[in-house]
C-alpha cells in the first residue's frame, strides 16, 4: 500500500474513534423529562406515568 | 449444469418447498376456522406490528402514554429498507407484504451465501443441508415474515463467508450492516478480531503472538478501519436517539416497560427454569437457551471460536435482562446454523431424523402461529 493512501486511511478511524467516544460522553449526560429518568433510568417509579 | 448455477436451483427448490410448507399450513389454518385470511396477514402479529409501524411513521419522540413502550427498541436499518422499496413500488402493496417479501428473499441469499461458506470450510461437502436448515429448522417462521433475523441472518452469513475467505474488510462492511440491523451484531467485532488473529497465528496464543497481532492492527490502516466500522451502524443509532429523545441509551433503557429483568444470564435461566414466569414458555426459552448454548459449546470443541464467540454474546446480550424470546435470537443465529450443520453433516441418521422433525415441527409452528396468540414461538 502507497504510503500517503496509508496516512489516508487513518483519517476516517481517527474521525470514528472521536465519534464514538463523543456519543459515549453523550451517554453519561441524558437530556430527559424527570417522568423519564424516574421510570426509565432510575427505575425510581413502578410503572409509567399516564 | 454449471456448479453455481446448480446451486442456485437447488438452494431454491429448498427455499419454494418451504413456503410450500407454510402456505399449506396456512390453508389447513384456514379449512380448520372455515376463513379466508391471507398468509400475509396471518403472519403480521407481534413485532412486525412495530417494524411496519417504524417504515412508515418513523420513531416517536415520547413514549406510548398509556403503556410506556416505544419503539426506540426496534433497530432501524430493516425499516429503512422497508421504507426505500416501499417508494417505488405501487401503493397497493402494504408495509407488511413488503416486509415479507425483503425477509424472504433475504432468507433465498442467505440460505446461498451459507451454501457457499460451508463449501469454503469444506470443500468436499455439497452444504445443502445448512440451506435445509435455514429454510425449515423450528423456529425458522420469523424468516418469513415482517421481522429483522432473516435480513440479519444475511449479513451475518455474508460475514462469515467472507472470513472464510479472509476478506476481512468485506467481513466488517456486513457486520456493519448485521449491526444496523439487531444489536447482537456490534459483537461481530470479536469475531473478525478472532479470524483476523487466526489468520496471522493459528490459534497460538502467546504473548509475542498477541503483540504482534495488536501492532498489525494499528500499523495496517486497512484492518483498523475495518474494526472501527463494525459499530459504526449502531452507534449512529444510537446518536440519532440522543437527538431524538435525549438519551443515548434509549433502546436499553426502554425494555423496562416490557419486563422485568433478572440481571444476569444466570439468574435468567435459573429463574425461568424453576420459578417459571410466564409458565411453561419460560422453561422451554430456558431450555432453548441451554440447547444454544450447548451448541456454541460444541463450536469451540471443533475451534470454531469467532463463530462460538458470537454465539455466545448474542444470546448473552438477551438472556441479560430475560429469557423471553430467546429461541428468536438462537435460531435467528447464523453460528447455530454452522453447528448444526458440523454436528450432522457426517451423521445420515441424525441428519435424516433431525430433517424429518424439522419439517413436522416447523409446519406445527406455522399453523400454532396462526392460530393466535401463541406465547412460545413470538
Amino acid at each position: 500500500m502507497k504510503p500517503v493512501l496509508k496516512i489516508l486511511l487513518y483519517v476516517p478511524c481517527l474521525l470514528l474513534i472521536a465519534f464514538y467516544l463523543y456519543v459515549l460522553i453523550l451517554g453519561f449526560h441524558p437530556h430527559v423529562s424527570d417522568q423519564y429518568r424516574a421510570y426509565y433510568i432510575d427505575h425510581t417509579i413502578p410503572v409509567w406515568p399516564e | 449444469m454449471k456448479k453455481n448455477t446448480q446451486t442456485v436451483f437447488y438452494v431454491l427448490l429448498l427455499f419454494i418447498l418451504s413456503r410450500l410448507l407454510l402456505t399449506f399450513a396456512a390453508c389447513v389454518y384456514n379449512y380448520m376456522t372455515q376463513g379466508y385470511a391471507k398468509t400475509w396477514d396471518l403472519l403480521y402479529k407481534f413485532d412486525a406490528l412495530w417494524y411496519v409501524d417504524i417504515a412508515e411513521n418513523g420513531y416517536q419522540s415520547v413514549p406510548n402514554s398509556v403503556t410506556g413502550y416505544a419503539n426506540y427498541a426496534f433497530y432501524p436499518f430493516y425499516p429503512m429498507v422497508l421504507r426505500f422499496v416501499k417508494s417505488f413500488l405501487p401503493d397497493r402493496f402494504t408495509t407488511n407484504q413488503i416486509g415479507i417479501l425483503v425477509s424472504n428473499l433475504c432468507t433465498l441469499a442467505a440460505g446461498w451465501i451459507a451454501v457457499v461458506t460451508v463449501r469454503t470450510k469444506s470443500p468436499k461437502d455439497d452444504g445443502y443441508f445448512i440451506a435445509f436448515l435455514i429454510f425449515f429448522a423450528p423456529h425458522t417462521i420469523y424468516f418469513s415474515m415482517t421481522y429483522t433475523e432473516a435480513m440479519f441472518l444475511m449479513f451475518t452469513a455474508c460475514f462469515f463467508y467472507f472470513c472464510c475467505k479472509k476478506r476481512f474488510f468485506a467481513a466488517a462492511i456486513a457486520a456493519f450492516f448485521a449491526a444496523f440491523t439487531r444489536i447482537a451484531g456490534v459483537f461481530l467485532v470479536f469475531s473478525l478480531l478472532l479470524y483476523m488473529y487466526e489468520a496471522d497465528y493459528g490459534w497460538q496464543f502467546n504473548r509475542s503472538n498477541l503483540a504482534g497481532f495488536i501492532k498489525s492492527i494499528f500499523v495496517n490502516p486497512l484492518r483498523l478501519l475495518g474494526l472501527l466500522l463494525c459499530p459504526l451502524g449502531i452507534f449512529g443509532y444510537f446518536y440519532y436517539l440522543y437527538r431524538l429523545v435525549g438519551d443515548v441509551w434509549a433502546s436499553a433503557h426502554i425494555q423496562v416497560a416490557w419486563h422485568t429483568s433478572y440481571h444476569g444470564v444466570l439468574r435468567t435461566l435459573f429463574y425461568n427454569l424453576l420459578d417459571s414466569g410466564s409458565g411453561t414458555s419460560s422453561q422451554y426459552w430456558a431450555l432453548y437457551a441451554l440447547f444454544g448454548i450447548l451448541l456454541f459449546a460444541y463450536l469451540c470443541y471443533k475451534k470454531e471460536f469467532a463463530a462460538a464467540v458470537f454465539g455466545i454474546l448474542a444470546v448473552g446480550i438477551s438472556l441479560r435482562t430475560d429469557a423471553i424470546a430467546v429461541a428468536r435470537y438462537i435460531m435467528g443465529n447464523f453460528a447455530v446454523y454452522l453447528a448444526l450443520y458440523m454436528l450432522l453433516r457426517n451423521r445420515p441418521l441424525a441428519k435424516n431424523v433431525a430433517a424429518n422433525v424439522c419439517i413436522l415441527v416447523t409446519g406445527l409452528m406455522y399453523y400454532m402461529w396462526f392460530a393466535g396468540e401463541c406465547y412460545f414461538i413470538f
